[in-house]
């Protein structure tokens, strides 16, 4: 027992030995460096309905609906363009989801096909 | 108490002979140092990104882009060190960097994004702070 | 004893792993993000009336060789011998920025101003077109479908709905868009390339009622943004 046990303190400091002997040893030291890379996560993969509310020939609201509680408390932005002009506007997306309807800040005319672009900001 | 000398000396034995071996070839070399060090980021606390969007007639749009991304959580161990953030797609393809310093002070870091990156590619985002 | 020899070997141990260890660290931060979630949809809309973007009208039983694609209205009737069925088509080319083909189509829907409604629930069904047409010269006799009746089979229809006046139904009153026509995989089909869009048949579920039971809505030639055909295709362009 007493012989393993210098065995090894022989050993260790064998090793240590060779480790200080195999190598001009030098000083350094570093500054900090840190990296990470997170994934951009999306509220909801399914579909958002997405209606025109019109008045007088112009759209003067977007309705967003199927919002699911997952998106409750973003910002949705909106935005219809008709290939002439655009018109944006936000609101908040309710705790438990559902739909949303956005003011838009102007009332851009109904044409054959208008872009509706939308984003969910957060939660 | 015998053998525990015995152990240093063959430890010391060791160590001169490493040293003896390349003296015997009668070799010269250029200086050789090593040494290894623990290279630590300058915080361990989370940091959160998030997403400031404008809409953009013109390239890359008609449609959201982000301009500004705001990284909150900054410890002050992070304080006034050089950072690049970079939003990239799912492929890991990189959309746009920005570069700059962090602040001295608060715990937010704002970075603006110019060109703006079209709001539709935005899949992932990295952050490197050095110094 | 062994207890001694094995704290002693587990010291060592721990010391060169220790040691080994130490340098291999990557120096990694902590980040989160927050939600961000864009989407776009293409709207069509049947305006104005002399658009070639959408075209619409209906097949006639009772008037088999005569073409109505000039009407204000469009309509699917289910009776004895005096069935109506409507084709429609919307051009998805007119969609600025295009919809590419990569683009993953979350939701659409083909919305229909229902302008008169059946007194019993009927269900209608929705089938992708599988032949070119021509909305000025379209005939029961000459439709893509042929003359058969409940033909296609329900087993292929790609979307449903319910229209009546009976509480219940999906759709109960007139003045009002129609909820619950999606044809989500049938533009899906279409933006992919993997189907060629020749637009839609509507239906009767079951064609040939005793009882006539008709269905409204308003047609392109009305002329009316507020009630024109509309397609709304909501998509991502990255996932």
């Amino acid at each position: 027992m007493k012989h393993l046990r210098q065995v090894v303190l022989a050993l260790l400091v064998m090793a240590t030995g060779a480790a200080i002997g195999a190598a001009a040893s030098v000083n350094v030291t570093s500054t900090t460096l840190g990296v990470a890379t997170a994934t951009v996560p999306r509220c909801t993969a399914s579909g958002l309905s997405v209606l025109q509310n019109l008045s007088a020939g112009t759209v003067t609201s977007v309705t967003v609906g199927v919002l699911p509680a997952a998106c409750g408390g973003a910002i949705l932005q909106v935005t219809v363009n008709n290939g002439v002009t655009s018109a944006s506007g936000s609101a908040a997306v309710p705790g438990g989801g559902g739909s949303v309807t956005v003011a838009l800040g102007s009332t851009p005319a109904v044409t054959a096909v208008e872009q509706t672009d939308l984003v969910l900001v957060g939660p | 108490m015998t053998r525990i000398v015995g152990a240093v000396l063959a430890g010391l034995m060791t160590f001169g002979l490493v040293f003896g071996l390349a003296a015997s070839l009668n070799l010269t070399s250029d200086g050789l140092g090593s040494a290894t060090t623990v290279v630590a980021a300058c915080q361990s606390g989370t940091l959160n990104a998030t997403y400031t969007s404008t809409y953009t007639a013109a390239a890359p749009g008609p449609g959201y882009t982000v301009g500004t991304v705001t990284i909150s959580g900054l410890a002050s161990t992070c304080y006034s060190k050089p950072y690049k953030v970079t939003l990239a797609t799912a492929a890991g393809a990189s959309l746009g960097e920005a570069t700059g310093t962090t602040p001295s002070s608060g715990t937010t870091i704002v970075v603006t994004f110019a060109p703006v990156v079209s709001a539709a590619s935005v899949t992932a985002i990295s952050v490197v702070i050095s110094g | 004893m062994i207890r001694r020899r094995l704290r002693l070997l587990a010291a060592s141990a721990g010391f060169l792993l220790g040691v080994g260890l130490l340098p291999g660290l990557a120096a990694s931060l902590s980040l989160t993000s927050h939600n961000f979630t864009p989407y776009r949809t293409c709207t069509i809309t049947a305006t104005p009336s002399t658009t070639t973007a959408v075209i619409d009208t209906t097949a006639r039983q009772a008037s088999a060789t005569s073409n109505f694609g000039t009407l204000t209205t469009i309509t699917v009737s289910s009776s004895g011998a005096a069935n109506q069925r409507i084709y429609l088509r919307f051009d998805l080319t007119v969609c600025s920025p295009a919809i590419a083909a990569s683009a993953t189509v979350r939701l659409a829907t083909l919305r229909l101003y229902m302008t008169a409604i059946p007194a019993a629930c009927r269900i209608l069904d929705l089938y992708p077109v599988t032949a070119a047409w021509v909305e000025t010269t379209l005939t029961w006799n000459n439709q893509p479908f042929g003359t058969v009746l409940n033909n296609p089979p329900t087993a292929s229809r790609t979307g449903t709905f319910s229209v009546g006046t009976p509480a219940g139904c999906q759709n109960q009153g007139t003045g009002t868009y129609v909820t619950g026509a999606t044809v989500t995989a049938d533009v899906a089909g279409f933006v992919a390339g993997t189907s060629t869009n020749f637009g839609w048949m509507i239906r009767d579920d079951a064609e040939g009622s005793g009882t006539t039971r008709t269905a409204t809505f308003s047609a392109k030639q009305l002329g009316s943004v507020a009630q024109a055909p509309q397609l709304v295709i909501t998509y991502v362009t990255v996932p």
